[in-house]
């Protein structure tokens, strides 16, 4: 099965786990799967956060079945409080 | 800095400057300018607040604000827009937020600043981590983006819920 490389960056409250990480998911991957990956590879601590945050890349924020068959930069974005 | 048919964004580490948002905006077909200047305050639920780290996605961050100053122009196109964000550390009393609206008369440009700043609180992906006197820091809540996954087309332009902790 192939796999693609996600590089993930975490900002706001992710921050305190780390900056950024790598996920290994199998090509073809939709979005919610790399969420449940990043969910795990964080641990239960941060379960609720991964479930209220969203994936995006650097245009866009991408919706659950958005398909990744390539090596990719993505974001996991907590809640936002701009302002 | 981004320019876009009467818009202008900015995501920056440089400080914001209330003269070049007014200057942004200035149009002699305009008779009103509206801004809004969110600055640092020192406490928050009881506690003494010395400032503020901003973490910001930079490039979706300014697509946001030239999003949601699209969508002003839209409700009040003959409205000019200026909306800057800043990234970074900011002591009490610094400014995190500078929005400048022109408008032919005073209801847009009042209409068309307050809704890019409510459209921000609700959208924009920025992260404030909150330095205590104590030496404590938190990152505070905030709205969560998991309803804009699905699609845009969120149900309202409802004031900010108040949770996110600088309503200035």
């Amino acid at each position: 099965m192939k796999t693609v490389t996600i590089t993930m960056r975490l900002y706001g409250a992710f921050r305190k786990y780390q900056d950024s990480l790598t996920l290994s998911v199998p090509a073809g991957s939709p979005v919610a799967a790399i969420k449940e990956a990043l969910g795990k590879a964080l641990g239960p601590q941060a379960k609720d956060l991964v479930m209220d945050s969203v994936i995006a890349d650097d245009r866009a924020i991408l919706p659950p079945g958005f398909v990744i068959d390539r090596d990719s930069s993505l974001s996991v974005l907590p809640p936002v409080c701009g302002g | 800095m981004q320019n876009d048919n009467g818009i202008q964004v900015l995501v920056t580490k440089d400080p914001l400057d209330v003269r070049q948002a007014c200057a942004a905006v200035a149009d002699p077909a305009n008779g009103g300018i509206d801004m809004f200047v969110g600055v640092v305050r020192d406490n928050h639920l009881g506690q003494s607040v010395t400032g503020i780290t901003y973490d910001v996605h930079e490039t979706l961050a300014a697509e946001e604000l030239m999003k949601i100053c699209r969508e002003a122009q839209g409700i009040w196109p003959q409205a000019k827009y200026f909306a800057a964000h800043y990234q970074g550390y900011l002591d009490v009393g610094g400014i995190s937020v500078l929005i400048a609206a022109s408008a032919p008369h005073r209801e847009e440009a009042f209409e068309s600043c307050r809704y890019i700043i409510e459209e921000i609180k609700k959208r924009l992906p920025v992260w404030k981590k909150e330095h205590y006197i104590d030496g404590e820091s938190a990152w505070l809540p905030g709205h969560s983006l998991v309803s804009a996954e699905e699609d845009d087309d969120d149900d309202d332009h409802a004031a900010c819920c108040g949770r996110c902790g600088t309503h200035g």
